[in-house]
């Protein structure tokens, strides 16, 4: 456990060294921070909506993006450099490995899911405070629920793991960091889109099935958006803590069996 | 043997728990897509050519990019370009379906703007007023299809249901929809006294006699002691009361 927990802080100092993370995590900052700013292009949304869409899309988009890169440059440079080896030749499990390396991952991101979440919530009170109460009228009386956009972040937090993981299954099997990645955002892909596709004709079929059982449904997640403007459902939060809690479980249990069976 | 062992059986093994973990936690799966979709049914979401699902991939920004989009179709709409404004239109809806802003302002563009355009596009010895007619109500049609799907996402919408009557009264001369469209405006107990007398005028127009009387009676009890509306709302019902009679008569 101990090991898995240095491993972590390891990873979480090699992570906050990415710049291609930083320079992402910093871009949402920028924008979620000016999201006020860009109320002045908004036409005919909710205000309080439009403002709080930035910090959704700050971790939805760029989230996403960062959860997959990261991930994929942790794990690959590990194998790249052999340090990988190395470790695992010290009495380190490849279990407790793989562990260490996503709970590392998990708590990058959950610092910028906690940076995103404190200025979208600060953008919001601004955003109530500068229109008085204006702005609950011009957001067709929205009441922002402070609460709620706490938990939302933690939602999106879990999300964000939960892509981490399946990164870290893919990584595992793969040799390729742009492998990895691209592969990486095909299921995502298919965990947000999936469901959509037979909106637009597309008949069901068996892969279609296939791959809405085996892979998660990313969309699900968004549920939570509404709790940021009405009151926050205990069982809708716990089942997504739970689904997401499972998938990720699975995937660091794959990952640390796909790893066993890998050649160094 | 070896290579299945060695290659194959891996991979097999992941599909297969990932399968079993699908499988099992499918009634939390389905229980939270109920929940995301329990207050839009499947057709409405039909209606929204799935839209807001498949922009699933840009989070919270689709309702800037649906900004971009819109402003596009401005400057469309200043070119008097109407098949580019159209899709522009259609693809900030598509973007961002929950705004009724853009299924209020794409009907009115398409039912109120586009048919002036048409005219003036055709041979100025083949216009006439039949011709802006028909144009019209082609466009109307296709306004109150747009502003249909979007009721389906906001039903009962009072913007919405509003534009409908709108279009149907001055595109299609269709007083029915138009009142189809007020009933259930007029039936909320805040309904403002303009949707009442709107409502009204309508039941009058259709024949509706007794409607609208006691309609009318419920504005001369909810408007103010000194509105102008009181004496011309009790000249109408005494008219609407004439009418009943003679109807009634004949039957």
């Amino acid at each position: 456990m101990r090991r898995t927990f240095l491993i972590a802080t390891n990873t979480l100092k090699e992570a906050s060294r990415q710049k291609l993370m930083l320079l992402l995590a910093l871009i949402a900052l920028v924008l979620v921070a000016s999201s006020n700013y860009f109320l002045k292009l908004d036409i005919g949304h909710e205000r309080l909506k439009f403002v709080f869409d930035f910090t959704s899309g700050a971790l939805g988009f760029f989230g996403s993006i960062i959860a997959i890169i990261a991930t994929c440059q942790i794990v690959h440079s590990e194998l790249e450099n052999r340090t990988a080896t190395t470790l695992l030749s010290k009495p380190v499990g490849r279990l407790g490995f793989v562990c260490g390396k996503a709970f590392g991952v998990f708590a990058a991101l959950a610092i910028f899911t906690a940076v995103v979440a404190v200025a979208g919530t600060s953008m919001l009170a601004y955003t109530y405070i500068s229109f008085g109460e204006s702005a609950q009228k011009l957001s067709q009386g929205l009441t922002i629920n402070y609460f709620g956009v706490s938990v939302f972040c933690f939602v999106q937090w879990l999300r964000l793991c939960t892509i981490a993981s399946i990164t870290t299954l893919v990584c595992t099997l793969s040799s390729s960091l742009l492998f990895s990645a691209v592969i990486s955002f095909a299921i995502m892909a298919i965990g947000m889109i999936g469901s959509a596709i037979e909106f637009f004709g597309a008949k069901e079929n068996f892969a279609s099935q296939l791959a809405g059982i085996v892979f998660p449904n990313l969309q699900i997640f968004s549920v939570a958006e509404t709790f940021a403007f009405e009151e926050v459902s205990l069982k809708i939060f716990a089942m997504c803590s739970a689904y997401a809690v499972i998938y990720i479980a699975v995937c660091l249990c794959l990952s640390a069996f796909a790893f066993s069976k890998r050649e160094f | 043997m070896d290579f299945f062992k060695e290659k194959i059986s891996p991979y097999l093994t992941i599909v297969i728990v990932l399968l079993f973990t699908g499988i099992s936690i499918q009634p939390i799966k389905n229980k939270l897509i109920n929940y995301n979709t329990s207050t839009i049914s499947v057709e409405s979401l039909k209606a929204a050519i799935g839209a807001g699902v498949v922009f699933e991939t840009l989070g919270g920004y689709k309702s800037l990019a649906s900004d971009f989009a819109w402003i596009k179709s401005y400057v469309d709409w200043t070119r008097k370009d109407a098949p580019a404004c159209l899709s522009a239109m259609e693809l900030a809806i598509s973007l961002d379906p929950q705004s009724v802003m853009f299924w209020k302002d794409a009907a009115a563009i398409t039912a109120f703007d586009f048919p002036h355009w048409s005219y003036i596009a055709i041979s100025p010895n083949a216009r006439n007023n039949k011709i802006f007619a028909r144009i019209k109500a082609r466009y109307g049609r296709e306004a109150i299809r747009l502003l249909d799907r979007g009721l389906l996402l906001h039903p009962q919408n009072f913007d919405l249901l509003t534009q409908k009557a709108n279009i149907a009264m001055s595109n299609l001369n269709d007083f029915k929809t138009a009142e189809e469209c007020y009933e259930p405006l007029a039936k909320k107990a805040n309904a403002p006294i303009y949707v009442l007398r709107r409502y009204f005028s309508l039941l009058l127009k259709n024949g509706k006699f007794a409607q609208a009387i006691k309609v009318g009676e419920r504005i001369l009890t909810e408007a103010e002691a000194d509105s102008p509306l009181r004496p011309i709302i009790s000249n109408q019902i005494l008219s609407a009361k004439k009418l009943l009679e003679k109807v009634e008569i004949k039957k």
